[in-house]
């Protein structure tokens, strides 16, 4: 059995994407995030760490997604209040992954040291949480009637992200727990290589050596921050494609449709 | 930060991504006329497809607990010090004498104490220009020490060369002529990562000296030029980084000092930065032509688990976690083996991650050659670490680590196992020399608390060409001239050097593993500049090339 969107938007739903992720309380959001930022600003020059200096945006910005949320399922349906939250939530993680690279890229920090805006946030724990969280909330799109080839194309992505994650996630408890018998408790075994990247699985296992898999360029060339990034990248403007082909195949969340 | 400094990365990122080598050097000077002779090869074994292990008697024993930096270990050279056409080995020692052996053939050496106490970096070099090879040795909490050959062949003895280097407590050197004078120069680089500070206690004595160039002057003596104040140099290499012709100096440095280079601009050297990336901790330099294009690339060889199991990851963190967290805008280091190319920007680019070469273990010496010469560079790396300081949670401190050895096809590096190359005894010093004269490289390596070994090569092998130099002077072997071998539409480079990986070296000759190719063509640039050519070459043997008097 299968949800169907029955849902029927007002006609005056946003018929874009972008309507739909612009908060009608705008200057409300927009209130809500210069505070989030000056908060961090002060935090900052009173000698904060970065990701406590962002925490209160980050709360803020989560809290202003939950209330849309409920406000979008009401006027919207749980579809478009569930993709929206989505997408919303995506783009602020690929904002993150974003800082790590204009961090590394730009500022010129290691890669262990490119934490982006909330580095106590850049655990492993948490990206294994993270993307097993977005790839169930796709799975509840696709039941809820997100589907078209995009949405397809972005589970697949979503999916594969998931499983390197998983994979990057068990080796970090083994690593760990090798630690600890060394006596090194402390020690964070945060950045360890996935499947791809230049350190990754792909690049170094026996299996592919001296096969072209070990030097394909990006693929098994790249540092673990970039595959990250383009992994969101990725992610994020699937999950828009996928969002802007639903709105505008679906005549009841697309006015000039149903005219 | 400024502007420049924010588009440093990202145009750095571009670039490398899309950098074209530079067109090849056209080589113009004097044409000099030269005389060639040809040794043939000695028949080789018949091939086993393997290189055979033989212990030696030398072992590089350091006190245990093993301290920091006395984990660096010590260094091996190669050449012919008793001129019967051998090469000998000399097997530096940091903590007690050094060994010299003598090459009695089929792989016997008779090994005998040196006068080289405590000894880093060796090398077996004509230092005065006499046609005996003499031996050269830093040495830990000391300056340099230069052991004159008193060419008495039956007995190799020796007497001290007594020119100054200055008070300068050195770790690393090269050998080489950078004015053209015949005369070979000397650079020295410190290690200042071992010197105490702030009141700290250190395994050793040493200073800060950075980076001196000491000139020799007709008279034997040497006159010094102070690059830089600071180094923490493990390797030092003589390359024509701007394609102007001249050799400029490169050192490589360990932890965050920047790899450093001085262009050769007149009399004067100008410190550059042209390396897009670089090691992080550079361990060891070392040059050859990977691409076949006439023109040399640079292997710095870094730290990086070569394996990515857990197990290993485990055992590395504690240490890479705890080093530095911050690099500036335009710092070029990265952790992991660099193979650098001169690109069409005159900058040069990373090739490591294009061919699977950017991780070899803890590798300390790290060389390319063609060991199967099927006419493709092959890369050895030797590797481990023992430290008291570093590794608490593993047995005896050690971080035990196989020596890698990795097959070049012309694209890109495999692991090659089968070649029993892969041993764990903590190896430091090494080099690749044909011991036997078969045409095939064999390796020495000095290990640290283990006996050194030679791997004799018995790969079964393609052909392969052999180049020494002679001249009248006082540079008899031609130290610094450079070399291009045609085969068909393909050409190798080489240079004659005595310095070779992480402070070591190899006797001045070029091998040239050529497979099935044909050689057609050789030039050769001499150190001052002059040319000359051979087109009628052996398909296989030792060239021995002199060059006519004026």
């Amino acid at each position: 059995m299968t949800h169907s969107p029955l849902h029927r938007a007002p006609m005056n739903a946003p018929n874009t994407v972008l309507g739909y992720l612009v908060p009608q309380q705008r200057w409300v959001a927009a209130g809500m995030l210069l505070a989030g930022l000056l908060i961090g600003l002060i935090g900052l020059t009173m000698g904060q760490p970065m990701w406590r200096a962002a925490l209160p945006g980050t709360i803020l910005f989560s809290a202003a997604i939950l209330v849309r949320w409920h406000a979008d399922r009401t006027h919207y349906g749980p579809l478009i209040a569930l993709m929206v939250a989505l997408l919303t939530f995506q783009g602020g993680h690929g904002v993150e992954h974003l800082v790590q690279w204009v961090q590394y890229h730009i500022i010129g920090y290691t890669t262990r040291g490119s934490n982006g805006l909330i580095s106590a946030a850049n655990s492993e724990w948490v990206h294994f949480l993270w993307n097993w969280g977005v790839l169930l909330v796709m799975l509840r799109l696709y039941w809820l009637g997100l589907r078209n080839p995009w949405a397809y194309v972005m589970l697949f992505w979503s999916t594969a992200h998931t499983a390197e994650h998983t994979y990057l996630f068990v080796r970090h408890l083994e690593v760990l727990e090798i630690l600890r018998a060394y006596g090194e408790p402390t020690i964070t075994a945060q950045g360890l290589p996935g499947i791809f990247g230049t350190d990754g699985w792909l690049a170094r296992s026996p299996a592919t050596a001296g096969t072209f898999v070990c030097t394909i360029p990006g693929l098994t060339t790249a540092t673990r921050l970039d595959v990250h990034f383009w992994w969101n990248v990725g992610e994020t403007i699937l999950l828009m494609i996928a969002a802007y082909t639903h709105i505008h195949r679906n005549p009841q969340h697309n006015p000039a449709v149903v005219q | 930060m400024n502007r420049t400094q924010l588009f440093i990365p990202l145009v750095a990122l571009i670039t490398n991504a899309c950098s074209v080598a530079a067109p090849v050097q056209v080589w113009s000077g004097t044409s000099v006329p030269v005389t060639s002779s040809v040794i043939p090869y000695t028949p080789a074994a018949p091939c086993s497809g393997t290189f055979i292990t033989h212990p030696m008697t030398h072992t590089t024993t350091v006190q245990t607990p093993v301290r920091l930096f006395a984990s660096n270990g010590s260094g091996v050279a190669t050449g012919d010090v008793n001129n019967d056409g051998q090469p000998d080995i000399v097997l530096a020692n940091i903590s007690g004498a050094a060994t010299l052996a003598i090459n009695t053939g089929n792989f016997r050496f008779l090994e005998q104490p040196l006068d080289l106490p405590n000894a880093r970096a060796v090398q077996i070099v004509d230092v005065n220009g006499d046609g005996s090879a003499d031996i050269s040795a830093t040495h830990q909490g000391a300056g340099i020490s230069v052991l004159l050959n008193n060419n008495t062949p039956n007995n190799p003895s020796f007497r001290r060369l007594q020119a100054t280097f200055g008070s300068a407590r050195t770790y690393s050197m090269l050998w080489h002529d950078f004015n053209d004078d015949q005369l070979l120069d000397l650079v020295t680089g410190s290690y200042d990562a071992e010197a105490p500070r702030g009141g700290s206690q250190s395994v050793f004595d040493a200073q800060a000296n950075g980076v001196t160039l000491h000139t020799q002057t007709p008279d034997g003596g040497f006159t010094q030029t102070r690059l830089s104040d600071h180094a923490n140099a493990l390797s030092i290499s003589a390359l024509d980084i701007d394609g102007d012709g001249r050799d400029d100096i490169v050192v490589g440095n360990d932890f965050d000092t920047r790899d450093m280079v001085w262009l050769h601009h007149g009399t004067n050297w100008v410190p550059v930065q042209p390396f897009v990336s670089t090691p992080h901790s550079t361990m060891s330099y070392d040059l050859a032509d990977l691409d076949r294009d006439g023109a040399p690339e640079l292997l710095a060889a870094d730290m990086n688990p070569y394996d990515t199991s857990v197990q290993t990851l485990a055992q590395w963190l504690p240490v890479t976690s705890r080093m530095t967290q911050y690099h500036p805008a335009d710092d070029p280091q990265l952790m992991e083996n660099a193979i650098l190319q001169r690109g069409a920007d005159n900058r040069w680019h990373n090739l490591s991650r294009t061919v699977a070469a950017t991780s070899t273990g803890w590798s300390w010496s790290t060389r390319f050659g063609d060991l199967d010469n099927d006419g493709h560079l092959d890369l050895y790396a030797v590797n481990g670490m023992i430290a008291q300081e570093l590794f608490p949670f593993l047995p005896d401190h050690a971080l035990i680590e196989r020596n890698q050895a990795l097959r070049y096809d012309g694209r890109r590096y495999a692991p090659a196992p089968q070649w029993n190359l892969d041993a764990i005894a903590s190896g430091r010093g090494m080099a690749m020399t044909d011991l036997n004269a078969d045409g095939q490289l064999d390796i020495v390596v000095n290990n640290l608390q283990a006996p050194s070994v030679i791997y004799q090569n018995a790969l079964c092998a393609g052909a392969a060409l052999t180049v020494s130099l002679r001249q009248a002077g006082s540079n008899p072997q031609a130290i610094g001239a450079q070399l291009r071998l045609t085969t068909g539409d393909i050409t190798r480079w080489g240079t004659i050097t005595t310095t070779r990986g992480y402070l070591s070296g190899d006797l001045p000759a070029v091998h040239f593993g050529l497979g099935a190719d044909a050689p057609t063509l050789l030039t050769i640039r001499w150190p001052d500049g002059a040319l000359s050519t051979i087109d009628t070459l052996p398909p296989a043997g030792h060239l021995v090339i002199e060059r006519s008097a004026p």
